[in-house]
């Protein structure tokens, strides 16, 4: 797994590394039930301080994508399918709602995005 | 989570100089940097938790155990580098180890020549000639060389080249591995302490200004800069510190994302250990 | 005792090569007059010695070995031995090389009774001086200390002389009476008067230093 930090980012250090490991963990290159980094380890390794790390750990903890045991590590956790896809389409939600939003400002029509998006949604 | 330091109610006066009610708590397995100017108080409260000086008031705790009952049985334990003080300049990194073998039970002499080897320290020259880094170097194998917990380091990275600096915060990140382990470090480089620290504490003027996880500092607090006319309309409870400066004010914020939902006000700029720290020392209500 | 041990081994250590310089230094004095080995060797064994205080003070030695598993109690401890051992030292090298370098050279006015004499004799001395020098030491620092203990050394002399006349007085004896009356028990007088005053020195320096903040 890569894990690359970027010292001079707007984004919170623990964010990143909470943010790399989720979409570790979506796109399955960290599997069920394996094991994490451990906090030191990690902490050493991207040269950042133990509870910046612990942060983010606990945040994914909190937020149902590992599980963590006294004294033997960090692990993940095996998926809800249904759970999963629900909260890709809530964040799927939220960039649409910041589409319209510019949109509604430049006056842009649904049409013109419904085109770009099409037009889009093929080239991938 | 256990501390493995611990001061209550800290104080001590000079004739020109007090330290005022110090309490700090750090927990095992942790790193934390004690910042603040030159003359702040850093090396004063250091040396109240060595229990080189004799303090006005005040508790202090290592690994649980009061350090003025228990002096000798915590010292046996704890690493230490001083900035100015080490044993002497006419003994050689060979003549130290035979003296330092009879001070510590848990001196390793092993341990001990795999530093000086690791630094490339001349073991049968006199440290005399040494450049201030490879003094450091000296101070830091003798600090780690009897299986210390606890290390105390006042200002280790002063006088250091950027590579040492380096290689010394990965000696820093090697010992806290052990989660029973824990490291106070007193800087005034605060860039070195940014990245592995896990406790801030700003020192200025003899007293504790803050003592938090670093994470919370960096992550919620920032500097506002305003125009006069927005600045008017902030209420005094909602910044730290303020700056005027020659076309802008300067506002230090505890928690940016709560100013941002506050006021309407477009530059909200991250503040790292520096600037708070020069925020403090320099700004004003 | 181990710690002790090793304190004495740092301020030995120090000055190792200087003394190997001293030493030889000394040997000079081979071929010219031997007798003078007797009381140079105490003489600069004990200035050594106490020069430990300004190596610690060079260093700011005694803020790092305070953060040592050590007390105050034992610093002070370690040194006063360390400075009697090397002015035992001075002593011994004092009477016994120069009896041997004597005899080697086959030298006329070789006697021993002499020798061990005027060596115990420079010993007893320096040990007066340090039993005044060490608490000033840790009093007042090395560098002040050196000059406080000069105007110290005058006083010392002054009172010295003073009890003398003063007893010479009321005995009402000549002074060569009163030091051929005294030189039966000069050393035992002097053994004494050096014990009491190095233990009163000591727990001195230990007072002192307790309420010092290095």
């Amino acid at each position: 797994m890569n894990l690359i930090i970027s010292n001079n980012s707007e984004t919170p250090i623990y964010m990143q590394i909470k943010n790399k490991m989720k979409n570790a963990i979506n796109t399955n290159e960290l599997k069920e039930t394996e094991a994490l980094p451990s906090v030191r380890n990690l902490a050493k390794d991207l040269r950042i301080s133990v509870l910046t790390v612990k942060k983010a750990y606990d945040e994914l903890e909190q937020e149902g994508y590992i599980k963590t045991v006294q004294g033997k590590g960090s692990f993940v956790i095996p998926r809800n399918k249904e759970l999963v896809k629900e909260e890709q389409i809530k964040t799927i939600e939220e960039h649409i709602d910041k589409i319209i939003k510019i949109a509604k400002i430049t006056d842009i029509s649904k049409e013109e995005i419904i085109d770009l998006f099409n037009y889009l949604y093929e080239e991938e | 989570m256990e501390n493995i330091l611990e001061i209550k109610n800290l104080s001590k006066k000079y004739d020109d100089f007090k330290l005022e009610n110090i309490n700090l708590e750090l927990p095992k397995g942790m790193i934390m940097g004690l910042v603040g100017e030159n003359g702040a108080g850093k090396t004063t409260t250091i040396r109240s938790i060595l229990n080189m000086i004799n303090v006005d008031s005040g508790e202090i705790k290592i690994f649980g155990l009061d350090t003025k009952k228990h002096e000798k049985e915590v010292k046996e334990d704890i690493g230490i580098v001083l900035d100015d003080s080490f044993l002497s300049e006419y003994l050689t990194p060979k003549d130290i180890n035979k003296i330092m073998k009879k001070m510590y039970k848990n001196w390793d002499e092993k341990i001990y020549f795999n530093y000086i080897k690791e630094f490339d320290l001349p073991e049968n020259k006199i440290s005399k000639g040494f450049s201030n880094g490879m003094k450091m170097k000296l101070k830091i194998a003798v600090a780690l060389s009897h299986h210390p917990k606890f290390l105390i380091l006042d200002e280790p990275t002063a006088g250091l080249d950027p590579v040492a600096r380096n290689d010394l915060l990965d000696i820093f990140q090697d010992f806290i591995e052990d989660e029973e382990h824990g490291i106070l470090v007193s800087s005034h480089i605060t860039s070195d302490l940014e990245h592995i620290a896990d406790y801030i504490t700003f020192i200025n003027k003899g007293e504790i200004i803050f003592s938090k996880d670093k994470n919370e500092l960096i992550d919620n607090y920032g500097i506002v800069k305003c125009t006069e006319d927005e600045f008017k309309k902030i209420d005094k409870d909602d910044y730290l510190m303020m700056k005027k400066r020659k076309y802008e004010y300067d506002l230090l914020v505890e928690n940016k994302s709560e100013f941002k939902k506050k006021y309407d006000i477009d530059v909200i700029d991250n503040a790292n250990i520096e600037e708070i720290m020069v925020m403090y020392i320099k700004g004003g209500k | 005792m181990k710690i002790i041990e090793g304190l004495m081994i740092k301020d030995f250590l120090n000055v190792k090569s200087y003394l190997k310089i001293f030493m030889l230094t000394l040997m000079i004095f081979i071929f010219f007059n031997t007798q003078m080995l007797t009381i140079f060797f105490p003489l600069c064994l004990g200035m050594v010695a106490i020069s430990s205080f300004n190596y610690d003070e060079l260093t700011k030695a005694n803020r790092f070995i305070l953060t040592l598993p050590v007390n105050k109690k034992e610093i002070i401890r370690a040194r006063y031995l360390y400075i009697f051992i090397m002015t035992l030292l001075g002593f011994i090298l004092g009477f016994t090389l120069t009896s041997l370098i004597q005899i080697v050279k086959q030298d006329s006015t070789f006697n021993v009774m002499q020798n061990l004499f005027t060596s115990a004799g420079a010993s007893i001395g320096m040990m007066l001086l340090q039993s005044f020098e060490i608490p000033i030491m840790y009093k007042f620092g090395a560098e002040k200390g050196r000059i406080i203990q000069s105007i110290g050394i005058i006083l010392i002399m002054l009172t010295i002389s003073g009890i003398a006349t003063f007893l010479i007085k009321i005995l009402n004896i000549s002074l060569v009476t009163f030091l051929e009356m005294l030189e039966n028990y000069i050393v035992y007088i002097a053994l004494v008067i050096i014990a009491i005053l190095y233990i009163c020195s000591y727990m001195l320096s230990i007072k002192i230093y307790k309420k010092i903040e290095v």
